[in-house]
């Protein structure tokens, strides 16, 4: 197991681009589900928002809803995220964005940040992360300020 | 990190084949449409979708190539006829989807320039011939020539694949009647093609869908008319057996 969790650091490393990197000697034991920050840099709201609703970016209310968004026709795919922030912390949220599959092989939602053991993709995105490191830590900062006062 | 490998290897597959073949009778994408898309559909004299049946009727007339020869010179009934579809072409051996079958009769029957797959007048014969078995059941796929092609279909369907990693039946098995933003994901049959779409303002065949579907997930999409999009046709046929044909149906 410690050295899958290796192995896929290191296909991380190999397409996140100027990202500081836990090197594998450092890596926690596997079966975890936090994932430390892909980039040395502090997420920022109001990106992340952007980041959440794009559909050129992450477009996560294709499947998700969330009050905060605003955005118009929402999906159900996926559950509410409304009040996530009390549920997951940002190493958690992190590590279900970059791929949430680590969780749940069955998961309907896509890998945000995983490269290995796709097919047919599309010659534009291959080789290619759905997101940057960066934008993750947006998308994270925006998604961890999602708290509701009563929890 | 086993059970996601063994997982893209095509337990996802599994699962969507068992669930479909084990589930109820198939619904139509019709029961996912608003009462207005629905009502479009269901008059005649107001489903967009006639335009290109009459037009198609008229090319079906007309004589053409240097053959100068119809395609009515040589088909008298048309009832049944899109049923049989896709197939093995008789002659050749090629498997191929009603819109091929034209565009072969069109190069050899009338020695003229074949339409392109996805023109009005390959979009309005289709949509002709199509409609002409309106009403009939689809029946499930018996030939046992065409297995191989049909297990390649299902196999297209299952897999996962493109950038976001989606198999067909992540949606149209597992996601049926959830929303997807806007768009309620229906059971992804395909018993009214050619459609007429309002997002598209035009008539499009089945395999624009697939282009969409494929395109969506980020994947490589395959050329309109493409033995890989046929064989999935062939799976969707399959699927849907019991339905009736719509031609042309209205969606979103
Ligand atoms: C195609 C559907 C789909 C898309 C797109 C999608 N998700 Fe998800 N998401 C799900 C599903 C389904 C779950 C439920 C858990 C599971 O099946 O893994 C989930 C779970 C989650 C969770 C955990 C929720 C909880 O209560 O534990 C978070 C956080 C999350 N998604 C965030 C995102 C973000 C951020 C994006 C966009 C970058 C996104 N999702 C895009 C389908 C999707
Ligand atoms: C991420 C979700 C998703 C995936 C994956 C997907 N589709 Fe779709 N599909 C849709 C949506 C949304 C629609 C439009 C609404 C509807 O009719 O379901 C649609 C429509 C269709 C339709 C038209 C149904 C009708 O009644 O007109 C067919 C057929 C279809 N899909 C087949 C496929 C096939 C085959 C694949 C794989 C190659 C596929 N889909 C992959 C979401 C998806």
């Amino acid at each position: 197991m410690r050295t899958g969790v290796c192995h896929w650091l290191a296909a991380v490393a190999t397409v996140a681009t100027g990202s500081l990197l836990t090197s594998c000697a450092t890596v926690e034991p596997a079966l975890t589900d936090r994932q430390p920050p892909l980039v040395n840099a502090v997420g920022r709201y109001a990106q992340g928002e952007a980041v959440f609703n794009s559909r050129d970016s992450g477009h996560c209310v294709l499947c998700h809803q969330l009050a905060n968004s605003r955005a118009p026709f929402q999906g159900n795919i996926g559950p509410a995220l409304d009040g996530i922030g009390n549920r997951l912390d940002a190493a958690q949220l992190r590590f279900r964005i970059v791929d949430s599959r680590r969780l749940n092989p069955a998961s309907l939602m896509p890998a945000y940040f995983n490269t290995n053991n796709l097919q047919q993709v599309a010659t534009e995105f291959q080789g290619k992360t759905v997101l940057s490191a960066m934008e993750i830590e947006d998308l994270v900062a925006f998604l961890a300020a999602q708290q509701t006062p009563e929890a | 990190m086993l059970l996601s490998t063994l997982w893209r290897l095509g337990l996802s597959g599994l699962f969507s084949l068992a669930s479909c073949t084990a589930g109820a009778a198939p619904v139509s994408g019709y029961a996912f449409q608003s009462a207005d898309t629905q009502a479009l559909q269901d008059d005649p004299f107001m489903n967009p979708g006639m335009l290109w049946v009459d037009a198609g009727k008229a090319l079906f007339n007309t004589k053409a190539g240097a053959a100068n020869k119809a395609c009515s010179d040589c088909h008298q009934t048309l009832e049944g006829t899109a049923d049989k579809f896709p197939r093995l072409n008789p002659r050749t051996g090629a498997l191929v989807n009603l819109t091929t079958q034209i565009q072969l009769c069109q190069l050899d029957q009338q020695q003229a320039t074949p339409v392109a797959y996805e023109s009005q007048a390959a979009l309005a014969l289709t949509s002709y011939v199509g409609h002409a078995s309106f009403g009939r059941k689809w029946q499930p796929v018996t030939d046992p020539a065409l297995a191989t092609y049909l297990q390649r279909g299902a196999a297209y369907f299952s897999r996962r694949k493109g950038q976001l990693d989606l198999a067909c039946g992540d949606c149209h098995v597992r996601s049926v009647g959830k929303l997807l933003r806007g768009d309620m994901i229906s059971e992804g049959h395909s018993n009214g093609y050619p459609i007429y779409r309002l997002e598209w303002q035009s008539a499009g065949s089945l395999h624009r869908r697939l282009r969409s579907c494929d395109i969506g997930v980020r994947a490589e999409p395959r050329a309109l008319g493409s033995q890989a999009y046929i064989e999935v046709e062939l799976y969707l046929r399959q699927r849907a057996a019991g339905l009736s044909n719509e031609t042309p149906a209205v969606r979103r």
